[in-house]
């Protein structure tokens, strides 16, 4: 009986989470204008929301892909990988001036931050402390630099953003940079070591 | 069977192939997007673009300040002139009025020097909505701007702005004041359409160096 009980959440933990994953996708894409008119605001928001978008379409995988990724997964290093070479590749000015000017850039954005969003969970799954200190260390101190860059460039990054955006995201970037080691410090350590106690 | 799913049975051949190849991708994409490693933003890489990979502008048809009709280059009625182009619009307070004093510079040395014959200054606007043959008229009168020296214009239709942006690279946003911000520079750009060489704003006496090497070269 526990194991029907189990089994009917996770079933109904699916479907809302492939809800929850086209809301977030309809409210990125009918806000996609707004957000990206504003380097902030497509940093910092538009970016986080792709994650959110790719988790919970994670959740809603069924267990035979859940496996497959895992298989190519070993540690969550191939997605840790993945995560970590995407958020480097749009924070480079040209790389996110291209995601306004082509369609097909722009495509590659939403798709590698949905793909990002939704290997996360896999790897924090799979990896043993160190390794996550490693991936998250990494970022942290890419992010914080990135986001100091911003604000320390006294010229206009990106052609499609005002330098006054360029600095807010520069300040935004540090603060989500201190906020996920922080986060990462206060609820993914302590769950590791529960976990595996 | 349980509740909870075994844990899948993980490779790390197949990891260690999945992360190589997200690496090899992810750098030939940086590869390609920073114009191998020379630049970081779309400005730089547009300004070393262009001497190996020069732009072909269509011809362009203008309304210009003395109200007439000129098409600067690519097709039979071009003038055969190096053109030193700008981007701008006459309400600008900042970059487009240090610009109009850097033309109104290089105007004189024009005039004085006969080697610069055959080199031409060219204002584009790209603010239609504002700059009529009037407000064009006003800034090329304020900056002394000569027509047979350097022509003061706007595209004559939405359509041929937008191309004429697109092809030079040319990015124009709002600035939230009501005016607009962009990527200026001094575009040299020849008679037969070929964008060849982006100068900053502060160098328009290489840029004007370059265009009379041009000009001798043809």
């Amino acid at each position: 009986m526990g194991t029907n009980t189990t089994r009917i959440t996770l079933t109904l933990g699916r479907r809302q989470a492939m809800l929850a994953a086209l809301i977030t996708g309809a409210a990125i894409l009918s806000s996609r204008s707004w957000l990206e008119a504003d380097m902030a605001r497509h940093m910092l928001i538009e970016f986080p929301l792709l994650l959110i978008a790719g988790l919970a379409t994670a959740k809603a995988l069924p267990e035979r892909a859940v496996a497959l990724i895992m298989r190519f997964n070993q540690l969550g290093l191939a997605g840790f990988t993945f995560v970590s070479l995407t958020a480097a590749y749009w924070m480079i000015p040209v790389a996110l001036d291209q995601a306004l000017l082509s369609a097909p850039a722009a495509a590659a954005k939403y798709t590698s931050f949905l793909a990002a969003g939704m290997l996360l969970p896999f790897s924090f799954q799979a990896a043993p402390l160190a390794m996550q200190a490693f991936f998250v260390g990494n970022w942290v101190w890419m992010t914080a630099t990135v986001g100091l860059l911003y604000q320390n460039t006294p010229q206009q990054l990106c052609v499609n953003y005002l330098f006054g955006t360029q600095l807010a995201a520069g300040e935004g970037l540090v603060a989500a940079a201190i906020a996920i080691a922080a986060l990462w410090c206060v609820y993914a350590v302590p769950a590791y070591l529960d976990m595996n106690r | 069977m349980t509740g909870r799913p075994m844990a899948p049975p993980a490779s790390w051949l197949g990891t260690a192939i999945a992360s190589c190849t997200m690496i090899g991708v992810a750098a030939a994409a940086l590869w390609s997007v920073t114009f191998g490693l020379r630049g970081w933003t779309a400005e730089a890489i547009r300004r070393l673009r262009v001497p190996t990979d020069p732009p072909q502008l269509q011809a362009l048809r203008l309304d210009t300040s003395t109200g007439i009709s000129l098409v600067p280059w690519g097709n039979r009625e071009a003038t055969p002139r190096i053109w030193l182009v700008t981007f701008m619009y006459t309400r600008c307070p900042t970059f487009c009025s240090v610009l109009g004093i850097e033309f109104e510079r290089l105007q004189r040395q024009l005039t004085a020097d006969p080697r610069n014959a055959g080199i031409g200054l060219l204002s584009i606007s790209f603010d239609p909505a504002h700059d009529d043959v009037q407000a064009l008229q006003r800034y090329a009168t304020a900056h002394h701007a000569e027509p047979g020296r350097w022509i003061v214009a706007v595209p004559d239709s939405r359509a041929a702005l937008a191309r004429i942006e697109r092809q030079a690279g040319v990015v124009v946003i709002d600035d939230g004041f009501g005016g607009f911000a962009h990527n200026a520079a001094i575009h040299v750009v020849r008679a037969d359409g070929r964008l060849v060489r982006i100068f900053d704003l502060n160098q328009p006496e290489a840029a004007l160096a370059w265009a009379r090497t041009q000009r001798e070269s043809r």
